[in-house]
């Protein structure tokens, strides 16, 4: 059982991801740059928000199992 | 090379660098994602074949070093001897506590076993729904800044057979998918 932190590490991914994006943007700055950001990377954040949350839950379910069981 | 030439090839080389890191980010949550999902079906057959069976094996030894104990508290009773008698009768005492707290943990084994399926198993929908969105939402990504820079990469290599042709292109008015600062400017 190694999903310890995983939360934390798809957090921080996608928060590298956003400032990578804004770095990105300083040459990129159009209708069609605005597209993508909606479209797919506020998208993404809030998938990825939604996830990191599900996978906290997740493992500490299973710290509690793993408690109970081994 | 113009200055505006300059200015479009690095955009270019800037929706470049982020479509590989947007690269690199699917391939670290893909893994990252399976290795979660993974490991929930790898708990559930730890469960299954590890724990479960350990367990009953576990409470089979207790008992069996119960029934021992048992046995000997007897055989020190029809000897007669009190100071042995005691001894024994502790020794049962450890031997039973012993059994009840391996009895609780299979039970928990037990009990685990039942919900997994309705409590564990139902937290990796958000997984499975990222999964999805990795690699359908973020491939459609990956090809919308190569049609891009595609776009910007034709105007490049149009400008230079033509320099004195009018400004850069942008997203709307062509149709394309990029601009850049320097091109408004």
């Amino acid at each position: 059982m190694s999903t310890s932190g995983s939360g934390a590490r798809l957090t921080a991914l996608t928060k590298h991801l956003d400032e990578q994006w804004q770095q990105t943007r300083q040459f990129w700055d159009d209708a069609k740059a605005d597209e993508f950001e909606q479209r797919f990377l506020r998208e993404l954040e809030t998938v990825s928000n939604v996830t990191c949350a599900g996978i906290d839950n997740l493992e500490q379910i299973l710290r509690n199992l793993k408690n109970d069981c081994e | 090379m113009p200055a505006a030439s300059n200015a479009r090839v690095t955009s270019i080389d800037a929706l470049d660098d982020f479509r590989a890191k947007l690269l690199v980010y699917v391939a670290r949550a893909r893994r990252l994602l399976d290795d979660v999902n993974d490991d929930v079906v790898r708990t559930r057959v730890w469960l299954q074949s590890d724990r479960l069976p350990y367990w009953k094996k576990q409470v089979w030894l207790r008992q069996k070093q119960l029934a021992m104990a048992d046995q000997e508290l007897m055989t020190a009773r029809l000897s007669g001897t009190q100071e042995g008698l005691q001894a024994r009768r502790i020794a049962v005492n450890k031997c039973k506590a012993a059994l009840r707290e391996t009895e609780e943990r299979l039970e928990r084994v037990k009990k685990w076993l039942k919900v997994y399926g309705s409590l564990v198993e139902p937290k990796t929908k958000v997984v499975l729904q990222m999964r999805q969105v990795v690699d359908h939402d973020l491939r459609k990504a990956i090809a919308f800044l190569e049609d891009a820079a595609g776009t910007l990469t034709d105007y490049a290599e149009i400008r230079k057979l033509n320099p004195t042709n009018g400004s850069a292109p942008t997203s709307s008015d062509e149709g394309a998918a990029a601009g850049s600062k320097e091109e408004n400017a």
